[in-house]
């Protein structure tokens, strides 16, 4: 039996910690947002303000072009590249869109053949796909800009969107397979009986009840190559193919850190990824399968 | 409609051999019911038919078309699964309605043909829903609706009821067989339960380790198991199986060592030989002049009781009367088997004699 007293303290301590790591996991990310929010006085002002007193969306605009004439020119004096924002957020968007659909279109038919066909070395082959994740990048990126160069892709959305491909599809396949698996395969036998042929027994049966399974590979696959930096740092140069990280980074330079860009273009590019995970995080979780087999 | 033929069907996986050689004739309109313990291939046979497992050697025939290298679509059939198996995105009309969507159908027929078929399982309010607002017994009937829907030549079911409770069950499997009595199809029905067997089939199948121990109908099967896997299998409570030795005199009988058991009419050419008798629980008797046994537990069930009695070092029979025999555990009693209800196998090879 615990007396009362501890038990006031157990949960005391709890809400202590609690509260404490959610402000450690919020704090930064709300600095963010609030800082993005700040003219640059507000921003430098001393003691720091918590919250902006007037908040404006100023610097989103300026980003996206928009604004009277004046604050822009003032905003190009302070740094220049705050108008290759726009370019990457589009570059970023094209990339991750046609990495997902890429990542769907490959592993896909790669997972059914794993999760449904009996062949040699199917184990093998998964546990080599998988290994290459346990490669560091870091090794692979003197490579693979030698290839990237000799192929005549530095400086193009292509060679990012290829490379990003190579790494995320192998975990794609991965949870796939496994989601694959864990359906019921009596439905796809009921198709069969039914007169599908298999293709329309996976066309008709299992895709439509793999929703949950496909959005969830290519929203991981998008959001893997949005916020890759290392690859996209080396392989591109000049707005043609510039990813947003790598332009939210050119604002901290030796010489100056504009803070309120840096923070709005980290909103900016926060945004995709936290609104995928917030709209389809029920529609990844929530098994459409059930009811399929008893239960 | 179609007749089923299975000539040596043998099935491996990889080196290991599931099936041995099967082969049933199964008429056409015919109710068979392949039952046997889990692992027997049954269910691995089942899907032969249907073309969801290829076939190592032999041939299967559905008509006059053997069928070893049709795919499922081809062969006219349908099947019920045990978990059901229904689609969970389409309705109950959808799930129906599938296969004749993809054999191309018009709209208005396959509405209709829905439609009937839903009427004859009751099932007409249900048809907007979706598979998870249904209960058990309703999934079970879109299942057997969606196969019905089609008209196809032979019905498959792989162990239907398993998943539904016992009440239910038995309300289904008068449905099923009234379905078949009033459609008419051959219909091939897998099942580990030997009640069902009984109750449903006009042929049973019993399966055992991947062999046919047994095709008959089903009070033939009762009454005359062919060996003793047969009859341990059928009936419940199971057989009492004793062991012993048949000798002669003016009535055989089998001595177990602890008891004497009349055979009459047991061969000549048996005696001397080591035999399993074997003994249904109703046809045991109270005799003055029967086995001495001692009860051990009384199990009323309403329509009769079961008496499980030791007959000595520790060897256990069970006895179901229909009279309300005023048993206790403990109490003295004799027990005689029914003239001419006895059935003798060879203890070696296990078959009857």
């Amino acid at each position: 039996m615990i007396s009362p007293f501890r038990e006031k303290l157990r949960k005391a301590l709890l809400a202590f910690f609690g509260i404490l790591f959610f402000l450690f996991l919020f704090g930064p990310f709300y600095w963010m947002v609030a800082t993005s929010m700040m003219t640059e006085q507000e921003m430098l002002s001393v003691p720091p303000k918590l919250f902006p007193s007037e908040p404006t969306l100023q610097n989103y605009g300026i980003i996206l072009g928009i604004g009277d004439a004046e604050t822009l020119k003032e905003a190009r004096n302070r740094a220049p590249a705050v108008f290759e924002i726009r370019p990457a957020l589009i570059n970023s968007m094209m990339i991750g869109v046609l990495v997902a659909i890429a990542n769907l279109l490959i592993a896909t038919p790669a997972a059914y053949a794993f999760a449904r066909l009996r062949f040699n070395f199917s184990l093998s082959l998964l546990m080599i796909y998988i290994a290459t994740r346990m490669v560091p990048p870091i090794m692979l990126v003197v490579p693979m800009f030698l290839i990237v160069r000799t192929v005549g892709l530095i400086d193009t959305p292509l060679a990012l969107i290829i490379t990003y491909t190579v790494f995320t599809v192998p975990f794609s396949i991965w949870l796939l397979q496994s989601y694959f698996r864990s359906m019921p395969a009596e439905l796809e036998d009921a198709a069969l009986i039914d007169g599908c042929s298999r293709w329309q027994s996976v066309r008709h049966v299992l895709l439509p009840l793999a929703v949950p399974g496909l959005t969830c590979v290519a929203i991981l696959s998008f959001m893997g190559s949005w916020s890759e930096f290392l690859f996209a740092v080396v392989f591109t140069k000049t707005t043609a193919s510039r990813t947003l990280p790598v332009v939210a980074a050119s604002f901290v330079d030796t010489s100056s850190i504009q803070f309120d860009y840096v923070m709005t273009a980290g909103v900016i590019t926060a945004l995709p990824p936290f609104l995928l995970a917030l709209i389809f995080q029920r529609f990844i979780v929530g098994g459409l399968s059930a009811g399929a087999v008893k239960g | 409609m179609a007749a089923v033929t299975i000539r040596k069907a043998h099935k491996t996986y990889g080196a290991t051999p599931v099936l041995h050689g099967v082969s049933i004739d199964i008429e056409d309109g015919e109710f068979v019911v392949l039952v046997g313990p889990s692992g027997c291939g049954k269910s691995t046979l089942l899907r032969m038919i249907a073309g969801l497992e290829h076939i190592t050697t032999g041939e299967i025939a559905i008509g006059d078309k053997v069928v070893n290298t049709v795919p499922p679509k081809e062969r006219d059939i349908a099947m019920v699964f045990q978990n059901y198996a229904l689609y969970p995105h389409m309705t109950v009309a959808q799930n129906m309605g599938f296969a004749l969507r993809m054999s191309g159908r018009p709209k208005a027929e396959i509405d209709a043909r829905v439609r009937r078929a839903a009427s004859i399982l009751a099932l007409e309010p249900y048809l907007a829903r979706y598979p998870k607002q249904l209960s058990g017994g309703q999934r079970q009937r879109v299942a057997m609706g969606r196969a019905i829907v089609r008209d196809p030549s032979v019905f498959l079911f792989d162990e239907p009821l398993s998943n539904l409770d016992a009440k239910l069950r038995v309300q289904m499997r008068t449905e099923i067989k009234e379905l078949h009595q009033r459609l008419g199809t051959t219909t091939i029905y897998v099942t580990h339960d030997q009640i069902e067997a009984m109750t449903m089939a006009d042929r049973i199948v019993v399966m055992h380790d991947g062999v046919i121990e047994q095709i008959g109908a089903p009070l033939e099967l009762y009454d005359t198991p062919a060996n003793t896997f047969v009859a341990s299998f059928i009936g419940s409570p199971a057989m009492n199986m004793l062991k012993g030795t048949l000798k002669g005199g003016d009535i055989p009988f089998v001595d177990t060592g602890k008891a004497q058991i009349p055979v009459p009419g047991a061969a000549a050419a048996a005696v001397g030989r080591a035999v399993t008798v074997g003994i249904r629980p109703e046809s045991l008797e109270l005799a003055e002049n029967g086995i001495a046994a001692t009860v051990v537990v009384v199990e009323p069930t309403g329509a009769e009781i079961l008496v499980v009695a030791d007959i000595g070092g520790g060897t256990y029979v069970t006895a179901a009367f229909h009279q309300r025999y005023a048993l206790r555990p403990g109490a003295p009693i004799h027990l005689a088997p029914a003239p001419g209800q006895v059935h003798l196998f060879d203890d070696e090879t296990g078959i009857r004699l």
